[in-house]
């Protein structure tokens, strides 16, 4: 115990060195800010979390009832049939359906924020969850998809309806040309050049300023449904769609638009993955995860494998940021920073890499709750990325066991066992 | 062309050049020693700058007037803080990580990244921070007679040159001729047998951290004094700028950081100053994709052998 | 009984080490062939050769008979472009084709299967996910298909649960079909790693010490397996192995393998009767 006493201290000590200069002496012009009782209340929460946590790991033996340390001995799966009981879809589609009645224009944007975030969750999770890539350049896809809509609507009059479809093309086609030659690296070298892409893609968007209106940016207009348009007067050459019902305008439409459309695109995303790892290129991807040796020795190319995960995820970036665009009726540059890329990341990583609900959930989170801690967003990226870092070195492969496919096996064979 | 244009962009990337080879170092060794990209290193040297600032001003308020000694304590401070820093960072990210996947430490780096970052936004404040001129004198060299145009190198410049270069000497002898460099050589060729002869691997890794981020340091104190001001986002530029000098120069060699670093710099340099300056950071990093696509072993690298 | 595979020539130094000489060697069509030797004799880089993932220095494989009469294995690794290429076409095309998409996976499209000896398996991924993953190239991976599971999909998705169930069975790790492969003792996982390979459906199924870490039992057993391999499945078999009890007792010939270069080869009972072969394990007396 005295020993721990005495290591908690030397760890606080050096925590004390370490936040000293940064936070107790605050720069103001060429001169100091003392600021004396930050870093002393720093280490002290330091070197008393240290002392605590040791205890409570080695005396005590109660973070093993937490599961800290046991991770490695867990299984990371468990098998079973992967759909969840039609009860939960159920409850499950009717809160999300009935959740605009709920939710004023205020709570229902941060919904539809939250869908695309989940959106683009998925689409990263294909890449980095289930093949095991990592794209620290996924917002160049994002960006890729959003200027897609603007500019084309911008030079083309482009309808939202086609530059949806248009805008996952782009986005996977430029994955594509940039995988095919990198995604047979060194995985790590993937990582530096998808996120050199990206900051490209953002200069490009930045600095073309003949083009791309520089960080100015592009307006968009909002999408129209079969030609009735959203807007109180009509803009686009379309009928109103309130006039059309002869109901009252709301700005709400517009919004309830949004929402049931992403929540269908969502779905079905959803049902994608769901089939697509019950399918030969989504078991391809999981193998060449754990070991590409392995899959190249079966036959399997793993360029044109890794290819097609990672152009499937850019086209789901791509049709993300068409529905950014869509959203903010604007689109500039810095909505794609290499800060978005790290976000999304983190969504995947607290999701657990490969977990469909899991990647859910943790969009959920990440969207809702800054907006319910508006008075800690100083402290939102600095929570995300302890998180990141927390949830690297507990649990690697996610808080929640995995489900994998349960195979019946064929009627003859099974005979055999018995 | 005019000479002294040609002349002046070429110091202008002499003096980036090697402060990109600086930090490359850190990530040139850790790389080479547990083949993993260090992505937090450019905010390393982004504290480094804070570090610098802070130790100056602090120096200022106690009177201190010698130019000589304020750099060097200043020098000593930033160094040792920074190398702190550097060694609690592998010591809380990646070392829990030894023996975990393949992506567990990159996104740990991520993760600490954004840590570091908004560490300093939250205690420094997100706006603009600056030093005061400390070296100022320049040499000017004549480089044509008739209209009496300069190349321009102020002394500062010369001295970020020198102390580059001198630190990389230093380094280079170290990694060479002592038993510590024995065995970092030896990690990085064999971590598991290093082990078993008796080397405490787990220690050389900090050692070479700790030297990426002294290195880091020496850059950030440099970069910091010439150009003055900074802010907390100044790392993640540096740190890809880096990362492509450390790939040019072939990852895991020494001497190829200093080479990619000065080629790097040099050849940005001369694209802004001849071609485009908006969109140098673009051709930065497109040279950096190039060649992890067309030559992934750089200049001195030895390309990688799969083992099966 | 004719020739599957002809390796000639056989060549390949890292830097300045030459890892094989010259290695010359045929595997007959429906024979056990071992390759032994010290550790160290370049074995595992035959082997590496043969099945793509090293690309020799010069020589030639071939793997005769097949859908198309034979094939060059070399040629399916891709080669380095040259500057002669630029002014003939078809071989810059051919070339720059088999550069994209050559590599070990088109050697085992062709035929010829592996095992590891540090066993490579999908530790995350269930057994039978393992010999599903093995069958990619059998079944349609068209992702439309899939998606809306046609009915051919789900023909074909059935047939390789058969063909990997029928593995299975005759590994005896049927009742283990829903596990994940991490999870299994060694033993299991060394004869899964086997499945696995036989599932791609090979003309030729390369070993790569099968029998490391078995114990007396297990590896008499595997070796019974390996001779019902050749002769009920017609498998024809290229073996690494040290256990040379087991190698002797099953093998229908022998590569004697030592500094790179191939010493003696031939029967068993040839091979016990060597004298260099005799050398090069025990270390020869000056003379």
């Amino acid at each position: 115990m005295l020993a721990r006493f005495w290591m908690a201290c030397r760890v606080g000590g050096i925590a004390l060195l370490l936040f000293a200069p940064i936070t107790g002496l605050v720069l103001s012009g060429y001169r100091l800010e003392g600021h004396w009782q930050t870093p002393l209340l720093l280490a002290a929460v330091v070197t008393v979390g240290h002392f605590l946590f040791s205890v409570l790991l080695h005396h005590l033996g109660g973070l093993d009832r937490l599961g800290v340390g046991r991770a490695a001995a867990l299984p990371a799966a468990t098998i079973g049939l992967s759909a969840p009981k039609p009860v939960w879809i159920a409850l499950l589609a009717l809160l999300t359906l009935s959740l605009p009645l709920v939710l004023g224009k205020y709570g229902l944007s941060v919904a539809i924020l939250a869908l695309i975030y989940i959106l683009l969750g998925l689409g990263l999770n294909i890449v980095v969850g289930l093949a095991g890539l990592l794209d620290l350049g996924f917002v160049a896809f994002y960006a890729v998809g959003a200027y897609t809509y603007a500019l084309g609507y911008h030079y083309f009059h482009l309808s939202f309806w086609l530059a949806l479809p248009l805008g996952a093309l782009l986005a996977g086609l430029f994955g594509m040309v940039l995988g095919f030659p990198v995604l047979r690296l060194h995985g790590d070298y993937l990582a530096i050049v998808t996120l050199g892409f990206g900051e490209i893609i953002r200069l490009v968007l930045n600095n073309w300023v003949a083009v791309t209106g520089g960080p100015n940016g592009v307006s968009v207009a909002f999408p129209t449904l079969f030609g009735l348009e959203f807007s109180r007067k009509a803009k686009q050459g379309g009928i109103p769609i309130h006039e059309f019902f002869g109901i009252d305008y709301s700005a709400n439409h517009r919004s309830l638009f949004l929402y049931f459309l992403l929540l269908g695109v969502v779905g079905l995303l959803i049902l994608m993955v769901i089939r697509l790892k019950r399918m030969p290129i989504g078991r391809a991807w999981e193998a060449l995860r754990e070991n590409e040796v392995a899959c190249r020795s079966l036959g399997i190319h793993h360029v044109t494998v890794k290819l097609s995960a990672f152009g499937l995820g850019a086209m789901v970036g791509g049709v993300g940021g068409v529905f950014f665009a869509a959203l903010q009726g604007f689109v500039n540059p810095s909505s794609f920073t290499f800060f978005e890329s790290a976000y999304i990341l983190a969504i995947v990583v607290l999701g657990g890499m490969g977990s469909t609900s899991g990647v859910i959930a943790a969009a959920l989170l990440l969207t809702v709750m800054p907006e319910l801690l508006r008075d800690f967003s100083d402290y939102r990226v600095l929570s995300v990325g302890m998180a990141m870092v927390l949830m690297m070195v507990w649990r690697p492969r996610g808080l929640r066991q995995r489900r994998r496919p349960f195979f019946a096996l064929p009627a003859e064979a099974a005979e055999r066992v018995a | 062309m005019d000479i002294y244009i040609f002349g002046q962009q070429w110091v202008n990337g002499l003096v980036l050049g090697s402060t990109y080879g600086l930090i490359a170092v850190g990530y040139t060794m850790v790389y080479g020693i547990i083949g993993m990209i260090n992505f937090a290193h450019g905010e390393i040297y982004m504290i480094s700058a804070y570090l610098t600032a802070i130790f100056l001003a602090l120096l200022g308020t106690f009177g201190l007037q010698s130019v000589p000694v304020v750099l060097v304590l200043v020098l000593l401070g930033t160094v040792l803080l920074t190398a702190l820093y550097g060694w609690s960072v592998e010591r809380i990210a990646y070392r829990p990580l030894r023996n975990s996947n393949r992506l567990a430490p990159l996104i740990s780096a991520i993760g600490i990244s954004l840590i570091l970052q908004n560490y300093i936004r939250i205690s420094q404040g997100a706006r603009n921070q600056g030093v005061p001129p400390v070296i100022d004198g320049v040499w000017r060299i004549p480089a044509n007679a008739v209209d009496q145009h300069f190349v321009q190198i102020t002394h500062l410049q010369s001295l970020i040159v020198v102390t580059a270069f001198a630190s990389m000497a230093v380094l280079t002898w170290i990694i060479h001729h002592t038993a510590l460099g024995r065995a970092c050589r030896a990690t990085q060729q064999d971590r598991v047998m290093a082990n078993l002869l008796g080397v405490d691997t787990d220690r050389i890794i900090s050692v070479v951290f700790v030297m990426g981020a002294a290195m880091a340091a020496v850059a950030g104190m440099l970069v910091t004094l010439n150009y003055g001001s900074f802010d907390f986002y100044i790392g993640f530029l540096m740190g890809i700028k880096a990362f492509t000098a450390a790939v040019l120069g072939g990852i895991g060699s020494l001497p190829g950081a200093m080479l990619g670093g000065v080629v790097l710099g040099l050849a940005e340099s001369f694209f802004a100053g001849f071609v485009n300056s908006d969109y140098k950071d673009v051709f930065a990093f497109s040279l950096l994709i190039l060649f992890l696509i067309f030559r992934p072993s750089g200049f001195l690298g030895v390309p990688e052998v799969e083992k099966v | 009984m004719s020739a599957l595979l002809t390796v000639q020539d056989l060549t390949i130094r890292f830097g300045g080490v030459t890892a094989l000489q010259q290695v010359d060697f045929t595997v007959q069509a429906g024979s056990i062939t071992a390759l032994i030797g010290p550790n160290g004799a370049g074995k595992t880089t035959v082997f590496n050769c043969v099945t793509g993932f090293y690309r020799a220095n010069t020589g030639s494989i071939h793997l005769h008979g097949g859908a198309n009469g034979g094939s060059n294995l070399m040629a399916l690794l891709g080669e380095s472009l040259q500057w002669s290429d630029l002014w003939q076409p078809k071989r810059l095309g051919s070339r720059l084709y088999h550069k994209m998409f050559g590599g070990p996976h088109r050697v085992n499209q062709v035929g010829v299967a592996r095992t590891f000896q540090n066993i490579r398996l999908f530790n995350a991924l269930t057994v039978m996910e393992n010999l599903l993953v093995a069958q990619h190239n059998q079944v349609d991976s068209g992702l439309l298909s899939g998606l809306i599971q046609s009915r051919r999909f789900r023909a074909q998705e059935q047939a390789a649960l058969q063909r990997a169930s029928a593995w299975l069975r005759f590994f005896d790790l049927l009742p283990e079909a829903n596990r994940l492969a991490g999870e299994l003792p060694y033993g299991h996982q060394r004869r899964l790693e086997m499945a696995r390979a036989l599932c791609t459906q090979p003309r030729l199924l390369c070993l790569d010490e099968p029998a490391a870490g078995l114990n007396p039992n297990e590896t008499k057993a595997l070796g019974r397996l390996i001779l019902t391999l050749r002769d009920r499945f017609d498998m024809t078999i290229l073996l690494i192995e040290h256990d040379m009890g087991m190698v002797m007792e099953i093998s229908d010939h022998l590569v004697v393998l030592d500094h790179g270069e191939v010493i003696a080869r031939g029967t068993p009972e040839e091979i016990q009767r060597d004298d260099r072969v005799l050398a090069a394990y025990l270390g020869s007396e000056p003379a």
